[in-house]
C-alpha cells in the first residue's frame, strides 16, 4: 500500500514540471512555433525562482518571478523568430545555450566561492506531500483543452498553426497571435523551472532542468497537441521515473538502466504509432511573411 | 477579314450594350499593372450591373485573375480607378474588399484541411448562420466533418458558404467548375442563379465557352491584358466569343496573307515552310519512324483527388512532334508528369516501341516541366550543378563514387556553350541567371542525353525570341533524329509551327485536330471546351 501511494506520489512529482512546460509548449506550438529553448527557459526560471526565494524568503514570489523571468526571455525568442523570422529551431537552440552559460556564469559569480550549501525556502505542501503546483497544472491541462477548443482565440491561434494565410484574411494578426503565445510558454516554462528549484527540492544546481525541456518538446508530439493527451503523456513519463526510484526502493533485480531508458522507449513507441494519424500543425515552424 | 473585325470591331466596353434599367454596382477604369516587363493589364476597363451574373473570359494570361485580384484588394494597380455603388473606394487588403461586400471564392481553396466545417465557417466572423445559409440553397453541410476529409465539390461549397455568410453581395468566382464533374456544375448554376436572384453580383471567371453560354448575363472578353469586347450572352454565340478569345488571325491566317506582322507568330514561324505551320497533318514518308508511345485509356489523378485525365488515348511516333493545347488546368501537368513517371497513374496503358513503358529507361525521357522554379532547377546551386544534375551518374564522370570534376566542368561549359546560356561564371548559384537563361538549363538538360522521348510543357515561357527560335530549332532536331515529342503549350502559334500532329486538351481529353478542324475558331470552341461538328 505504502509502494502503491508512494508511486503515485512520485509521479505526480515528476510529471508536474513535465506537464507545465508541456502544456506551454503545446500552445505554442498550436499557433505554427516551435521553441526548442524551452529547457533554457526552464532553466531560467529554476535560477530565478532561486535568486528570488532567496531575497525575499517566500517560494511563491521566486514562482512569480521565474514566471517573469520566462516571458522576458520568451520576448527575445519571440523578436527573432516573429518578427525577424528567423529560424525557430537555431533560436530556440541559441537561448538553450545561452540560459546554460548564463545562470551557471551568474551562480558561481555569486555563490562559487563561498562553499556553503545554498538552501532556499520552499514551496508550502499542501497535501499528499505535493505543492500547489501540481492541482494548478492539472486544472491548466483541462482549462487550455476547453480554450483551444472552444473558444474563438483558440481557434483563432489553430488557425494561425495550421493555414496562417487563411487567419490573416480572417482578420487574425498572426504575428501578434505568435508572439503572445511564445510568451505564455515562455511563463509556463519559468514556472515548470520554479517548480524543479523551489517546489521539489530547495536549492540550485548548475543545468538542473537536465533534459526536462526537450522530454516535454516530446510529449507535446506524443500527446499529439493536445493538452490532455499532454497530460496523459506527462503521467506516462512521470510514472516510469517514478518506478526508477520504487523498483531500486524494492530492490527489484532489473539493472537500474532499464528504468531510466524506460521513458524514452515510451516516447518512441508512441511516436512510431502516432506517425499515421500524427497531427501536427500543418505550418508548425514555418515563419510567416504576408505576401 | 477576322483581322479587320479584330481590330477595328472591337467596341469600347463605354459604349457597350447594357441594361440601361440596371445601374452599374461597379466599375472599374483604367486598370494598368505591369510585372517587370510585362503588360498583364493595360488600361483595362470592366463594369458589372447590380443583379446579373457577368462572365470575364480569356485565355491564360488575358489578365482574368490579375484584374480580380485587383478588385479583391489583393493586388495593387499602377493605375485606374473603382467605383462601388457610384462611390470611388480604394482597395489595399482583402479586408478592405470584404467591408465593403465583395468575396472572393478561390479557385484554390482558403480553407484549413485540418479544420472541421464549423470551425473553418467559425474562423471567418459570419454574420448570417452558416449552416443555415447553406440550407437556404439546398446544401447540407455536415458542421463537424473535417475538410479534408471532404470530396473536391463539398469542400467548393464550404468555401462558397463562408464568402456567403459574410453577406457579400459581389461575389467573385475564380474558375469554380475547373474542379467539378458535370453534374457538380450543373447543381453550381442552379445556385449561381439563385444568388442572382437574390440581388446579389456575380462575376464568373471562365474559359469554358459552354457555362458562360448557359449561366452568365453578359460577357466581358479579354486578351493579353486589354478589353476586346463587352457584350449581352444572348446576343452571341460560342463561335464568336471563341474568336474574340483567341484573336482572330493567328498562324494559319498570318501564313495565307503571308504577314508575320512582326508578332511572335512570324518569328516563330520564320524558319519553317508555310506549309509546316499552316496545317498540322501526320506527317507520312521517311521522316516517320516506326514505333514511339501508345497510351490506352489513361487516367491520372490530380492533387485533390480528382480525375485530372480521364480515358486518354494518344500516340506519339518517333520522328513525330504530337502537339497538345489547351487552357491551362485543363490536365496538362498531371498529363505530363504520368508521361515522365512522376506522378503515378489510376489507370491505363502505356507502350513504348510496343513494349513495356518504364520511363527513364525504356524509353530515355527528356522532360521540360511546366515550372521550372519549382521541378526544374535548384536555383541555389551553381548553373554546372543545374547542367549536371543527371550526368554525374554517368560512368564517364565519375570513379567509382567520386566525381570527376574536371571533365563534369568541360562537360557543363560545352552545354552552355551550345545552348547559348549566357553568364561569365558557372560557378554561380543559378538564381543569378535571368528566367530565359534559367529556362535554357532545363532545356539544355533535357536535351543533353539524346532522349528517345520528350516531354515538353511551355518550353518557351519567358523566353525571349532568339532563345524562343532555339528551343524550337532543338526540338525539330529531335524529331529529325527519331525523337518522339510530346508539345504541351498554351501557346497556339507555337502549336501550330512545329506540331505534326495537335490537339487540344479540355477537362483532361484529347480532340485531334483533323485537316478539316483546324479553323481558328474552331480551335478557340475545342479549348473553350465545346465539341466541333464535321
Amino acid at each position: 500500500m505504502a509502494v502503491l501511494e508512494g508511486t503515485l506520489q512520485t509521479t505526480a512529482t515528476m510529471a508536474t514540471p513535465l506537464l507545465l512546460a508541456a502544456l506551454g509548449e503545446n500552445v505554442s506550438q498550436r499557433a505554427g512555433v516551435v521553441n526548442v529553448g524551452l529547457e533554457g527557459m526552464m532553466l531560467i526560471g529554476a535560477f530565478t525562482a532561486t535568486l528570488a526565494t532567496l531575497a525575499t524568503g517566500t517560494a511563491l514570489a521566486g514562482v512569480g518571478m521565474a514566471a517573469l523571468a520566462g516571458v522576458l526571455i520568451a520576448l527575445l525568442f519571440a523578436l527573432f523568430a516573429v518578427k525577424l523570422t528567423a529560424n525557430q529551431v537555431v533560436v530556440g537552440v541559441v537561448i538553450n545555450l545561452l540560459a546554460l552559460g548564463l545562470t551557471g556564469t551568474v551562480y558561481r559569480a555569486r555563490f562559487g566561492q563561498t562553499g556553503t550549501s545554498l538552501v532556499t525556502a520552499k514551496l508550502p505542501v499542501i497535501g499528499a506531500n505535493l505543492t500547489v503546483l501540481t492541482p494548478a497544472a492539472l486544472v491548466a491541462a483541462f482549462g487550455l483543452w476547453w480554450w483551444l477548443y472552444r473558444t474563438r482565440p483558440g481557434l483563432e491561434l489553430r488557425a494561425c498553426g495550421e493555414y496562417p494565410a487563411a487567419a490573416d484574411a480572417a482578420g487574425v494578426s498572426v504575428g501578434r497571435v505568435r508572439t503572445l503565445a511564445i510568451l505564455f510558454c515562455g511563463m509556463m516554462a519559468g514556472i515548470a523551472g520554479a517548480f524543479l528549484s523551489v517546489g521539489e527540492v530547495n536549492t540550485f544546481i548548475e543545468n538542473m532542468t537536465d533534459g526536462r525541456g526537450f522530454i516535454a518538446l516530446a510529449i507535446v508530439t506524443s500527446g499529439r497537441w493536445n493538452p490532455l493527451g499532454c497530460l496523459i503523456a506527462s503521467l506516462v513519463f512521470g510514472f516510469a521515473q517514478a518506478l526508477q526510484f520504487q523498483g531500486q526502493a524494492l530492490g527489484l533485480q532489473l539493472p537500474y538502466q532499464f528504468f531510466v531508458a524506460l521513458p524514452y522507449a515510451v516516447t518512441l513507441c508512441v511516436l512510431m504509432m502516432g506517425g499515421r494519424w500524427s497531427q501536427a500543425p500543418a505550418a508548425l515552424g514555418r515563419p510567416y511573411r504576408k505576401a | 477579314m477576322r483581322r479587320a473585325r479584330d481590330t477595328v470591331a472591337a467596341p469600347s466596353p463605354l459604349v457597350a450594350p447594357s441594361d440601361p434599367s440596371s445601374e452599374p454596382v461597379l466599375r472599374m477604369q483604367g486598370i494598368t499593372k505591369r510585372y517587370g516587363a510585362t503588360l498583364a493589364l493595360d488600361q483595362v476597363d470592366f463594369s458589372v450591373n447590380r443583379g446579373e451574373i457577368h462572365a470575364l473570359l480569356g485565355e491564360n494570361g488575358a489578365g482574368k485573375s490579375t484584374l480580380m485580384h485587383v478588385l479583391s484588394g489583393l493586388t495593387r494597380p499602377d493605375a485606374g480607378a473603382i467605383w462601388l455603388e457610384g462611390r470611388e473606394v480604394r482597395l489595399t487588403s482583402p479586408r478592405q474588399a470584404r467591408a465593403h461586400g465583395i468575396a472572393m471564392v478561390h479557385q484554390h481553396f482558403t480553407l484549413v484541411p485540418a479544420f472541421t466545417v464549423a470551425e473553418n465557417l467559425q474562423l471567418d466572423r459570419p454574420v448570417v448562420d452558416p449552416i443555415e445559409r447553406a440550407r437556404s440553397l439546398g446544401w447540407s453541410l455536415d458542421p463537424q466533418a473535417r475538410v479534408h476529409a471532404l470530396p473536391v465539390g463539398a469542400q467548393q461549397r464550404v468555401e462558397i458558404v463562408k464568402a456567403l455568410a459574410t453577406d457579400a453581395r459581389l461575389l467573385i468566382f475564380d474558375e469554380p467548375t475547373a474542379v467539378l464533374s458535370p453534374p457538380e456544375v450543373e447543381e453550381l448554376f442552379v445556385v449561381l442563379r439563385r444568388l442572382r436572384d437574390e440581388g446579389r453580383t456575380i462575376i464568373l471567371i471562365a474559359h469554358k465557352l459552354a457555362e458562360i453560354l448557359a449561366v452568365s448575363d453578359r460577357v466581358t472578353v479579354l486578351r493579353r491584358g486589354r478589353n476586346v469586347v463587352v457584350c449581352r450572352t444572348a446576343e452571341t454565340s460560342a463561335p464568336e466569343l471563341a474568336g474574340w478569345m483567341i484573336g482572330a488571325p493567328r498562324a494559319l491566317d498570318a501564313a495565307a496573307d503571308g504577314d508575320g506582322g512582326g508578332s511572335v507568330a512570324g518569328e516563330v514561324s520564320d524558319p519553317v515552310s508555310p506549309a509546316s505551320h499552316a496545317v498540322p497533318v501526320p506527317a507520312e514518308g521517311p521522316a516517320s519512324r516506326a514505333g514511339g508511345l501508345v497510351v490506352r485509356g489513361l487516367t491520372v489523378p490530380g492533387d485533390r483527388g480528382e480525375h485530372a485525365i480521364r480515358m486518354l488515348d494518344l500516340q506519339v511516333r518517333r520522328g513525330e512532334i504530337s502537339g497538345i493545347g489547351g487552357v491551362d488546368g485543363n490536365g496538362q501537368t498531371e498529363l505530363a508528369e504520368a508521361l515522365a513517371g512522376l506522378r503515378p497513374i489510376a489507370g491505363g496503358q502505356l507502350q513504348w516501341d510496343g513494349g513495356p513503358f518504364r520511363p527513364g529507361v525504356t524509353p530515355r525521357i527528356g522532360y521540360i516541366p511546366q515550372d521550372r522554379r519549382r521541378a526544374g532547377l535548384a536555383v541555389t546551386l551553381s548553373i554546372a550543378e543545374n547542367l549536371l544534375f543527371d550526368a554525374v551518374r554517368e560512368p564517364e564522370f565519375r570513379i567509382g563514387p567520386f566525381l570527376r570534376r574536371g571533365a563534369l566542368y568541360r562537360h557543363a561549359l560545352a552545354l552552355a556553350r551550345q545552348f547559348d546560356i549566357r553568364t561569365g561564371d558557372l560557378n554561380l548559384p543559378a538564381s543569378a541567371l535571368s528566367g530565359g537563361n534559367q529556362q535554357k538549363i532545363v532545356v539544355a538538360r533535357a536535351f543533353r542525353s539524346d532522349p528517345e522521348l520528350i516531354i515538353a510543357v511551355n518550353p518557351t515561357r519567358g523566353l525571349d525570341i532568339g532563345a524562343t527560335r532555339f528551343v524550337h530549332a532543338q526540338l525539330r532536331r529531335a524529331r529529325e533524329r527519331g525523337a518522339a515529342v510530346v508539345l504541351i503549350s498554351t501557346d497556339l502559334d507555337e502549336l501550330m509551327a512545329l506540331s505534326d500532329r495537335a490537339a487540344i486538351l479540355a477537362s483532361g481529353q484529347l480532340t485531334e485536330l483533323s485537316q478539316q478542324a483546324v479553323r481558328t475558331a474552331d480551335i478557340g470552341l475545342l479549348m473553350g471546351g465545346m465539341r466541333v461538328s464535321g
